[in-house]
């Protein structure tokens, strides 16, 4: 994972590089100019857990080779066993102290938004390939629910069991950075795929936490 | 390039507007002892059970200090440590007690011991865990009541009293204690023994409470002649509760003569429990006697009669009148022995002659071990008056005697100190 972060940085300092070149030799003749696009994101996520993330990316076009972009997004669980475990430990001491059977679901939801840069550089290809960094803020939420004999159980009637920590409950903002890599296809005048992986960061307390998400987009040029 | 640069900006200003809101909101505050470092996660903590004192629980007062018990909490970070109040009120706004950070206890329980709460009152408490910046719930209060204090006081010796005298098996009297609060069934504990510190205690019992009063005398004889002390203690075992002992009363046991278990030693007198039977109308006023053959063995009884014992003639000798015989007693391992000796004669006085220390015995005509008795200087010797019991009951009269007297055998041969003459 180092060593990805190494290369994205990498490319993207080489976006900076083509950058000054670009501006000492024009760009090739066949390149198509676009203002910028926008297109609608499904991912599989992967670190902690095994889930699906969805979400909007648009950027524009700086020069040919280098758009700004922005993210919004959801991933729908990014979990560690420390958190499951913690919500695992609470349901069995609930077990002990009341007499209905006790389950549990505890999931870790994020809604990020994050904006940074894209190079894609120069090809003959009718493909373009591209690496990209950004930097956002992903708002991870605790959501952890317990149940009592089936039923779900209020926040107030587990307050004579337990206190949650904000290791159980509530919600924080921290520090995102994103980087990625793709290939966008144009399928049909200004329709587009975007085969995307994506590496995020979440800079948490104590413990960050790392998303992997890899899907397609599929959106417009303009 | 107009449209590039708003949207850098854009991305920029998004990326400001986002930081703002950047915090941290559990959906529930956690109410921390300590405060959590700024940003730290925090964990969740359960609620302990109370395990003990159980739920309206009736504690004696004499139970104090009460113990509280509870099954330890969970927690997701950090170990527990425990807070516990006590409380005269379901709300908690009279805390009368308040133990906070107790560590937890090992075996899955933590416990505390309470400073002594006031008697014959209601109290509620609760416990709670924190750990790792948060303070869990408290458990639900729970009431427990503490008994009315009981209180006795020391009973007041009867008898015997500081300096008294006493036999072998004296009676041990004291007044009823009285008390505070629901006592329960009195017991009295007297100890008996050779030093005021109790220690050794010589005898010890634990009697029921009489009416008024309770008393105590011992199974077997107590060291003759042995300063010794007394005291009682009142116990009322239902509330474990005691009195503070009576102070240590001293006494001094002589060597008190049971008649009806002396061993006759002379053939034809009646028996210790013949002679124990006769009345007492005689009362020995001084014993004076030196067994030095020096002084003739001088015995004098001095004695006063109740009642006029009669004479009889001495072996059908009609101008020999004899009325009185004295007795002599010896404690010979520990049993005691004795018998009449010389006869006194009417017109004569009460001493006798030749009772030395080394004639009383072989020349008393003694039957047994008593007619090798040589009685030691200092021991004690038993002395007694009565109508004629020699040859017994051939001279009987009218079956009479006086007291017994014990004191210290005297010869001044071997060493005796005798203040002035022997009276004779």
């Amino acid at each position: 994972m180092r060593s990805l972060l190494v290369l994205m940085s990498g490319a993207i300092v080489l976006s900076g590089v083509a950058d000054a070149q670009t501006r000492t030799t024009a760009a090739p003749p066949s390149r198509a100019v676009e203002k910028g696009y926008v297109e609608g994101v499904a991912q599989s996520a992967f670190g902690n857990v095994t889930t699906q993330s969805y979400g909007v990316e648009l950027g524009a076009t700086v020069r040919p080779d280098l758009q700004v972009f922005a993210e919004f997004g959801k991933i729908k669980d990014v979990a560690d066993t420390t958190f499951t475990g913690g919500a695992s430990t609470i349901a069995s001491a609930l077990s002990r102290l009341q007499p209905a059977a006790v389950g549990f679901s505890a999931r870790r939801p994020v809604i990020f938004v994050a904006g940074g840069v894209k190079y894609r550089p120069p090809t003959t290809l009718k493909v373009q390939p591209y690496v990209l960094g950004g930097f956002g803020f992903a708002t991870v939420k605790n959501d952890v629910a317990f149940t009592l004999g089936g039923s779900e159980t209020s926040a107030a009637a587990l307050a004579q069991y337990v206190t949650f920590g904000s290791d159980l409950s509530g919600q924080s903002t921290k520090p995102l950075l994103t980087l990625g890599a793709g290939v966008t296809v144009p399928i049909w005048q200004t329709l587009l795929l975007d085969f995307q992986y994506r590496f995020g960061r979440i800079f948490a307390d104590e413990q960050g936490i790392t998303v992997n998400r890899a899907g397609v987009g599929f959106g417009v040029r303009f | 390039m107009r449209l590039h640069e708003l949207c850098i900006l854009g991305s920029i200003a998004l990326c400001l507007l986002v930081a703002a809101c950047s915090k941290s909101s559990p959906t529930k505050p956690t109410s921390t002892a300590a405060p959590a470092e700024a940003d730290a996660v925090t964990g969740s903590v359960t609620v302990p059970q109370a395990v003990s004192p159980a739920a309206n629980a009736q504690i004696r007062n004499v139970d104090q200090p009460v113990t509280l018990v509870v099954a330890n909490a969970v927690a997701t970070k950090g170990t527990n440590a425990y807070d516990f109040e006590v409380s005269t009120d379901t709300g908690f706004a009279t805390k009368v007690a308040t133990k906070t950070g107790v560590a937890e206890g090992a075996g899955g329980r933590t416990t505390i011991t309470l400073d002594r709460l006031t008697p014959n009152a209601d109290y509620y408490w609760h416990a709670r865990a924190q750990a790792g910046g948060t303070a869990g719930p408290f458990t639900a209060g729970r009431k427990f009541s503490i008994g009315p204090a009981v209180t006795i006081d020391t009973p007041v010796p009867i008898g015997p009293l500081s300096g008294a005298q006493t036999s072998a098996r004296p009676a041990f009297r004291v007044r009823n204690a009285t008390r505070q609060g629901p006592a329960g069934p009195i017991t009295y504990k007297f100890d008996i023994a050779t030093a005021s510190t109790f220690n050794p205690i010589l005898v010890t019992a634990t009697v029921a409470e009489g009416v008024n009063e309770t008393g105590f005398i011992p199974t077997s004889d107590l060291p003759i002649n042995a300063p010794l002390f007394w005291r009682a203690t009142a116990i009322d075992a239902t509330n474990a509760v005691s009195s503070a002992p009576t102070t240590a009363l001293n006494f001094t046991t002589s060597l008190a003569i049971d008649l009806s278990r002396v061993i006759q030693s002379y053939p034809a007198a009646p028996s210790g429990p013949q002679v124990a039977a006769w009345r007492q109308t005689a009362t020995i006023q001084s014993v004076e006697q030196d067994g030095n053959p020096a002084a003739d063995g001088i015995m004098c009884i001095a004695f006063t009669t109740s009642d006029n014992w009669p004479s009889t003639a001495f072996f059908g000798a009609e101008e020999v009148q004899v009325y009185a015989n004295q007795w002599y007693f010896a404690n010979i391992g520990g049993q005691w022995y004795g018998g009449p000796g010389e006869y006194l004669r009417v017109g004569r006085g009460f001493c006798k002659t030749g009772q030395g220390t080394n004639a009383i015995g072989p020349d008393g005509g003694w039957n047994t071990v008593m007619a090798s008795w040589a009685p030691k200087v200092g021991e004690l010797v038993g002395y007694m008056i009565s109508t004629p019991a020699r040859n017994w009951p051939g001279m009987r009269t009218i079956d009479e005697r006086s007291d017994i007297v014990v004191q210290p055998w005297r010869d001044t041969s071997l060493g005796s100190k005798v203040a002035g003459a022997v009276r004779r």
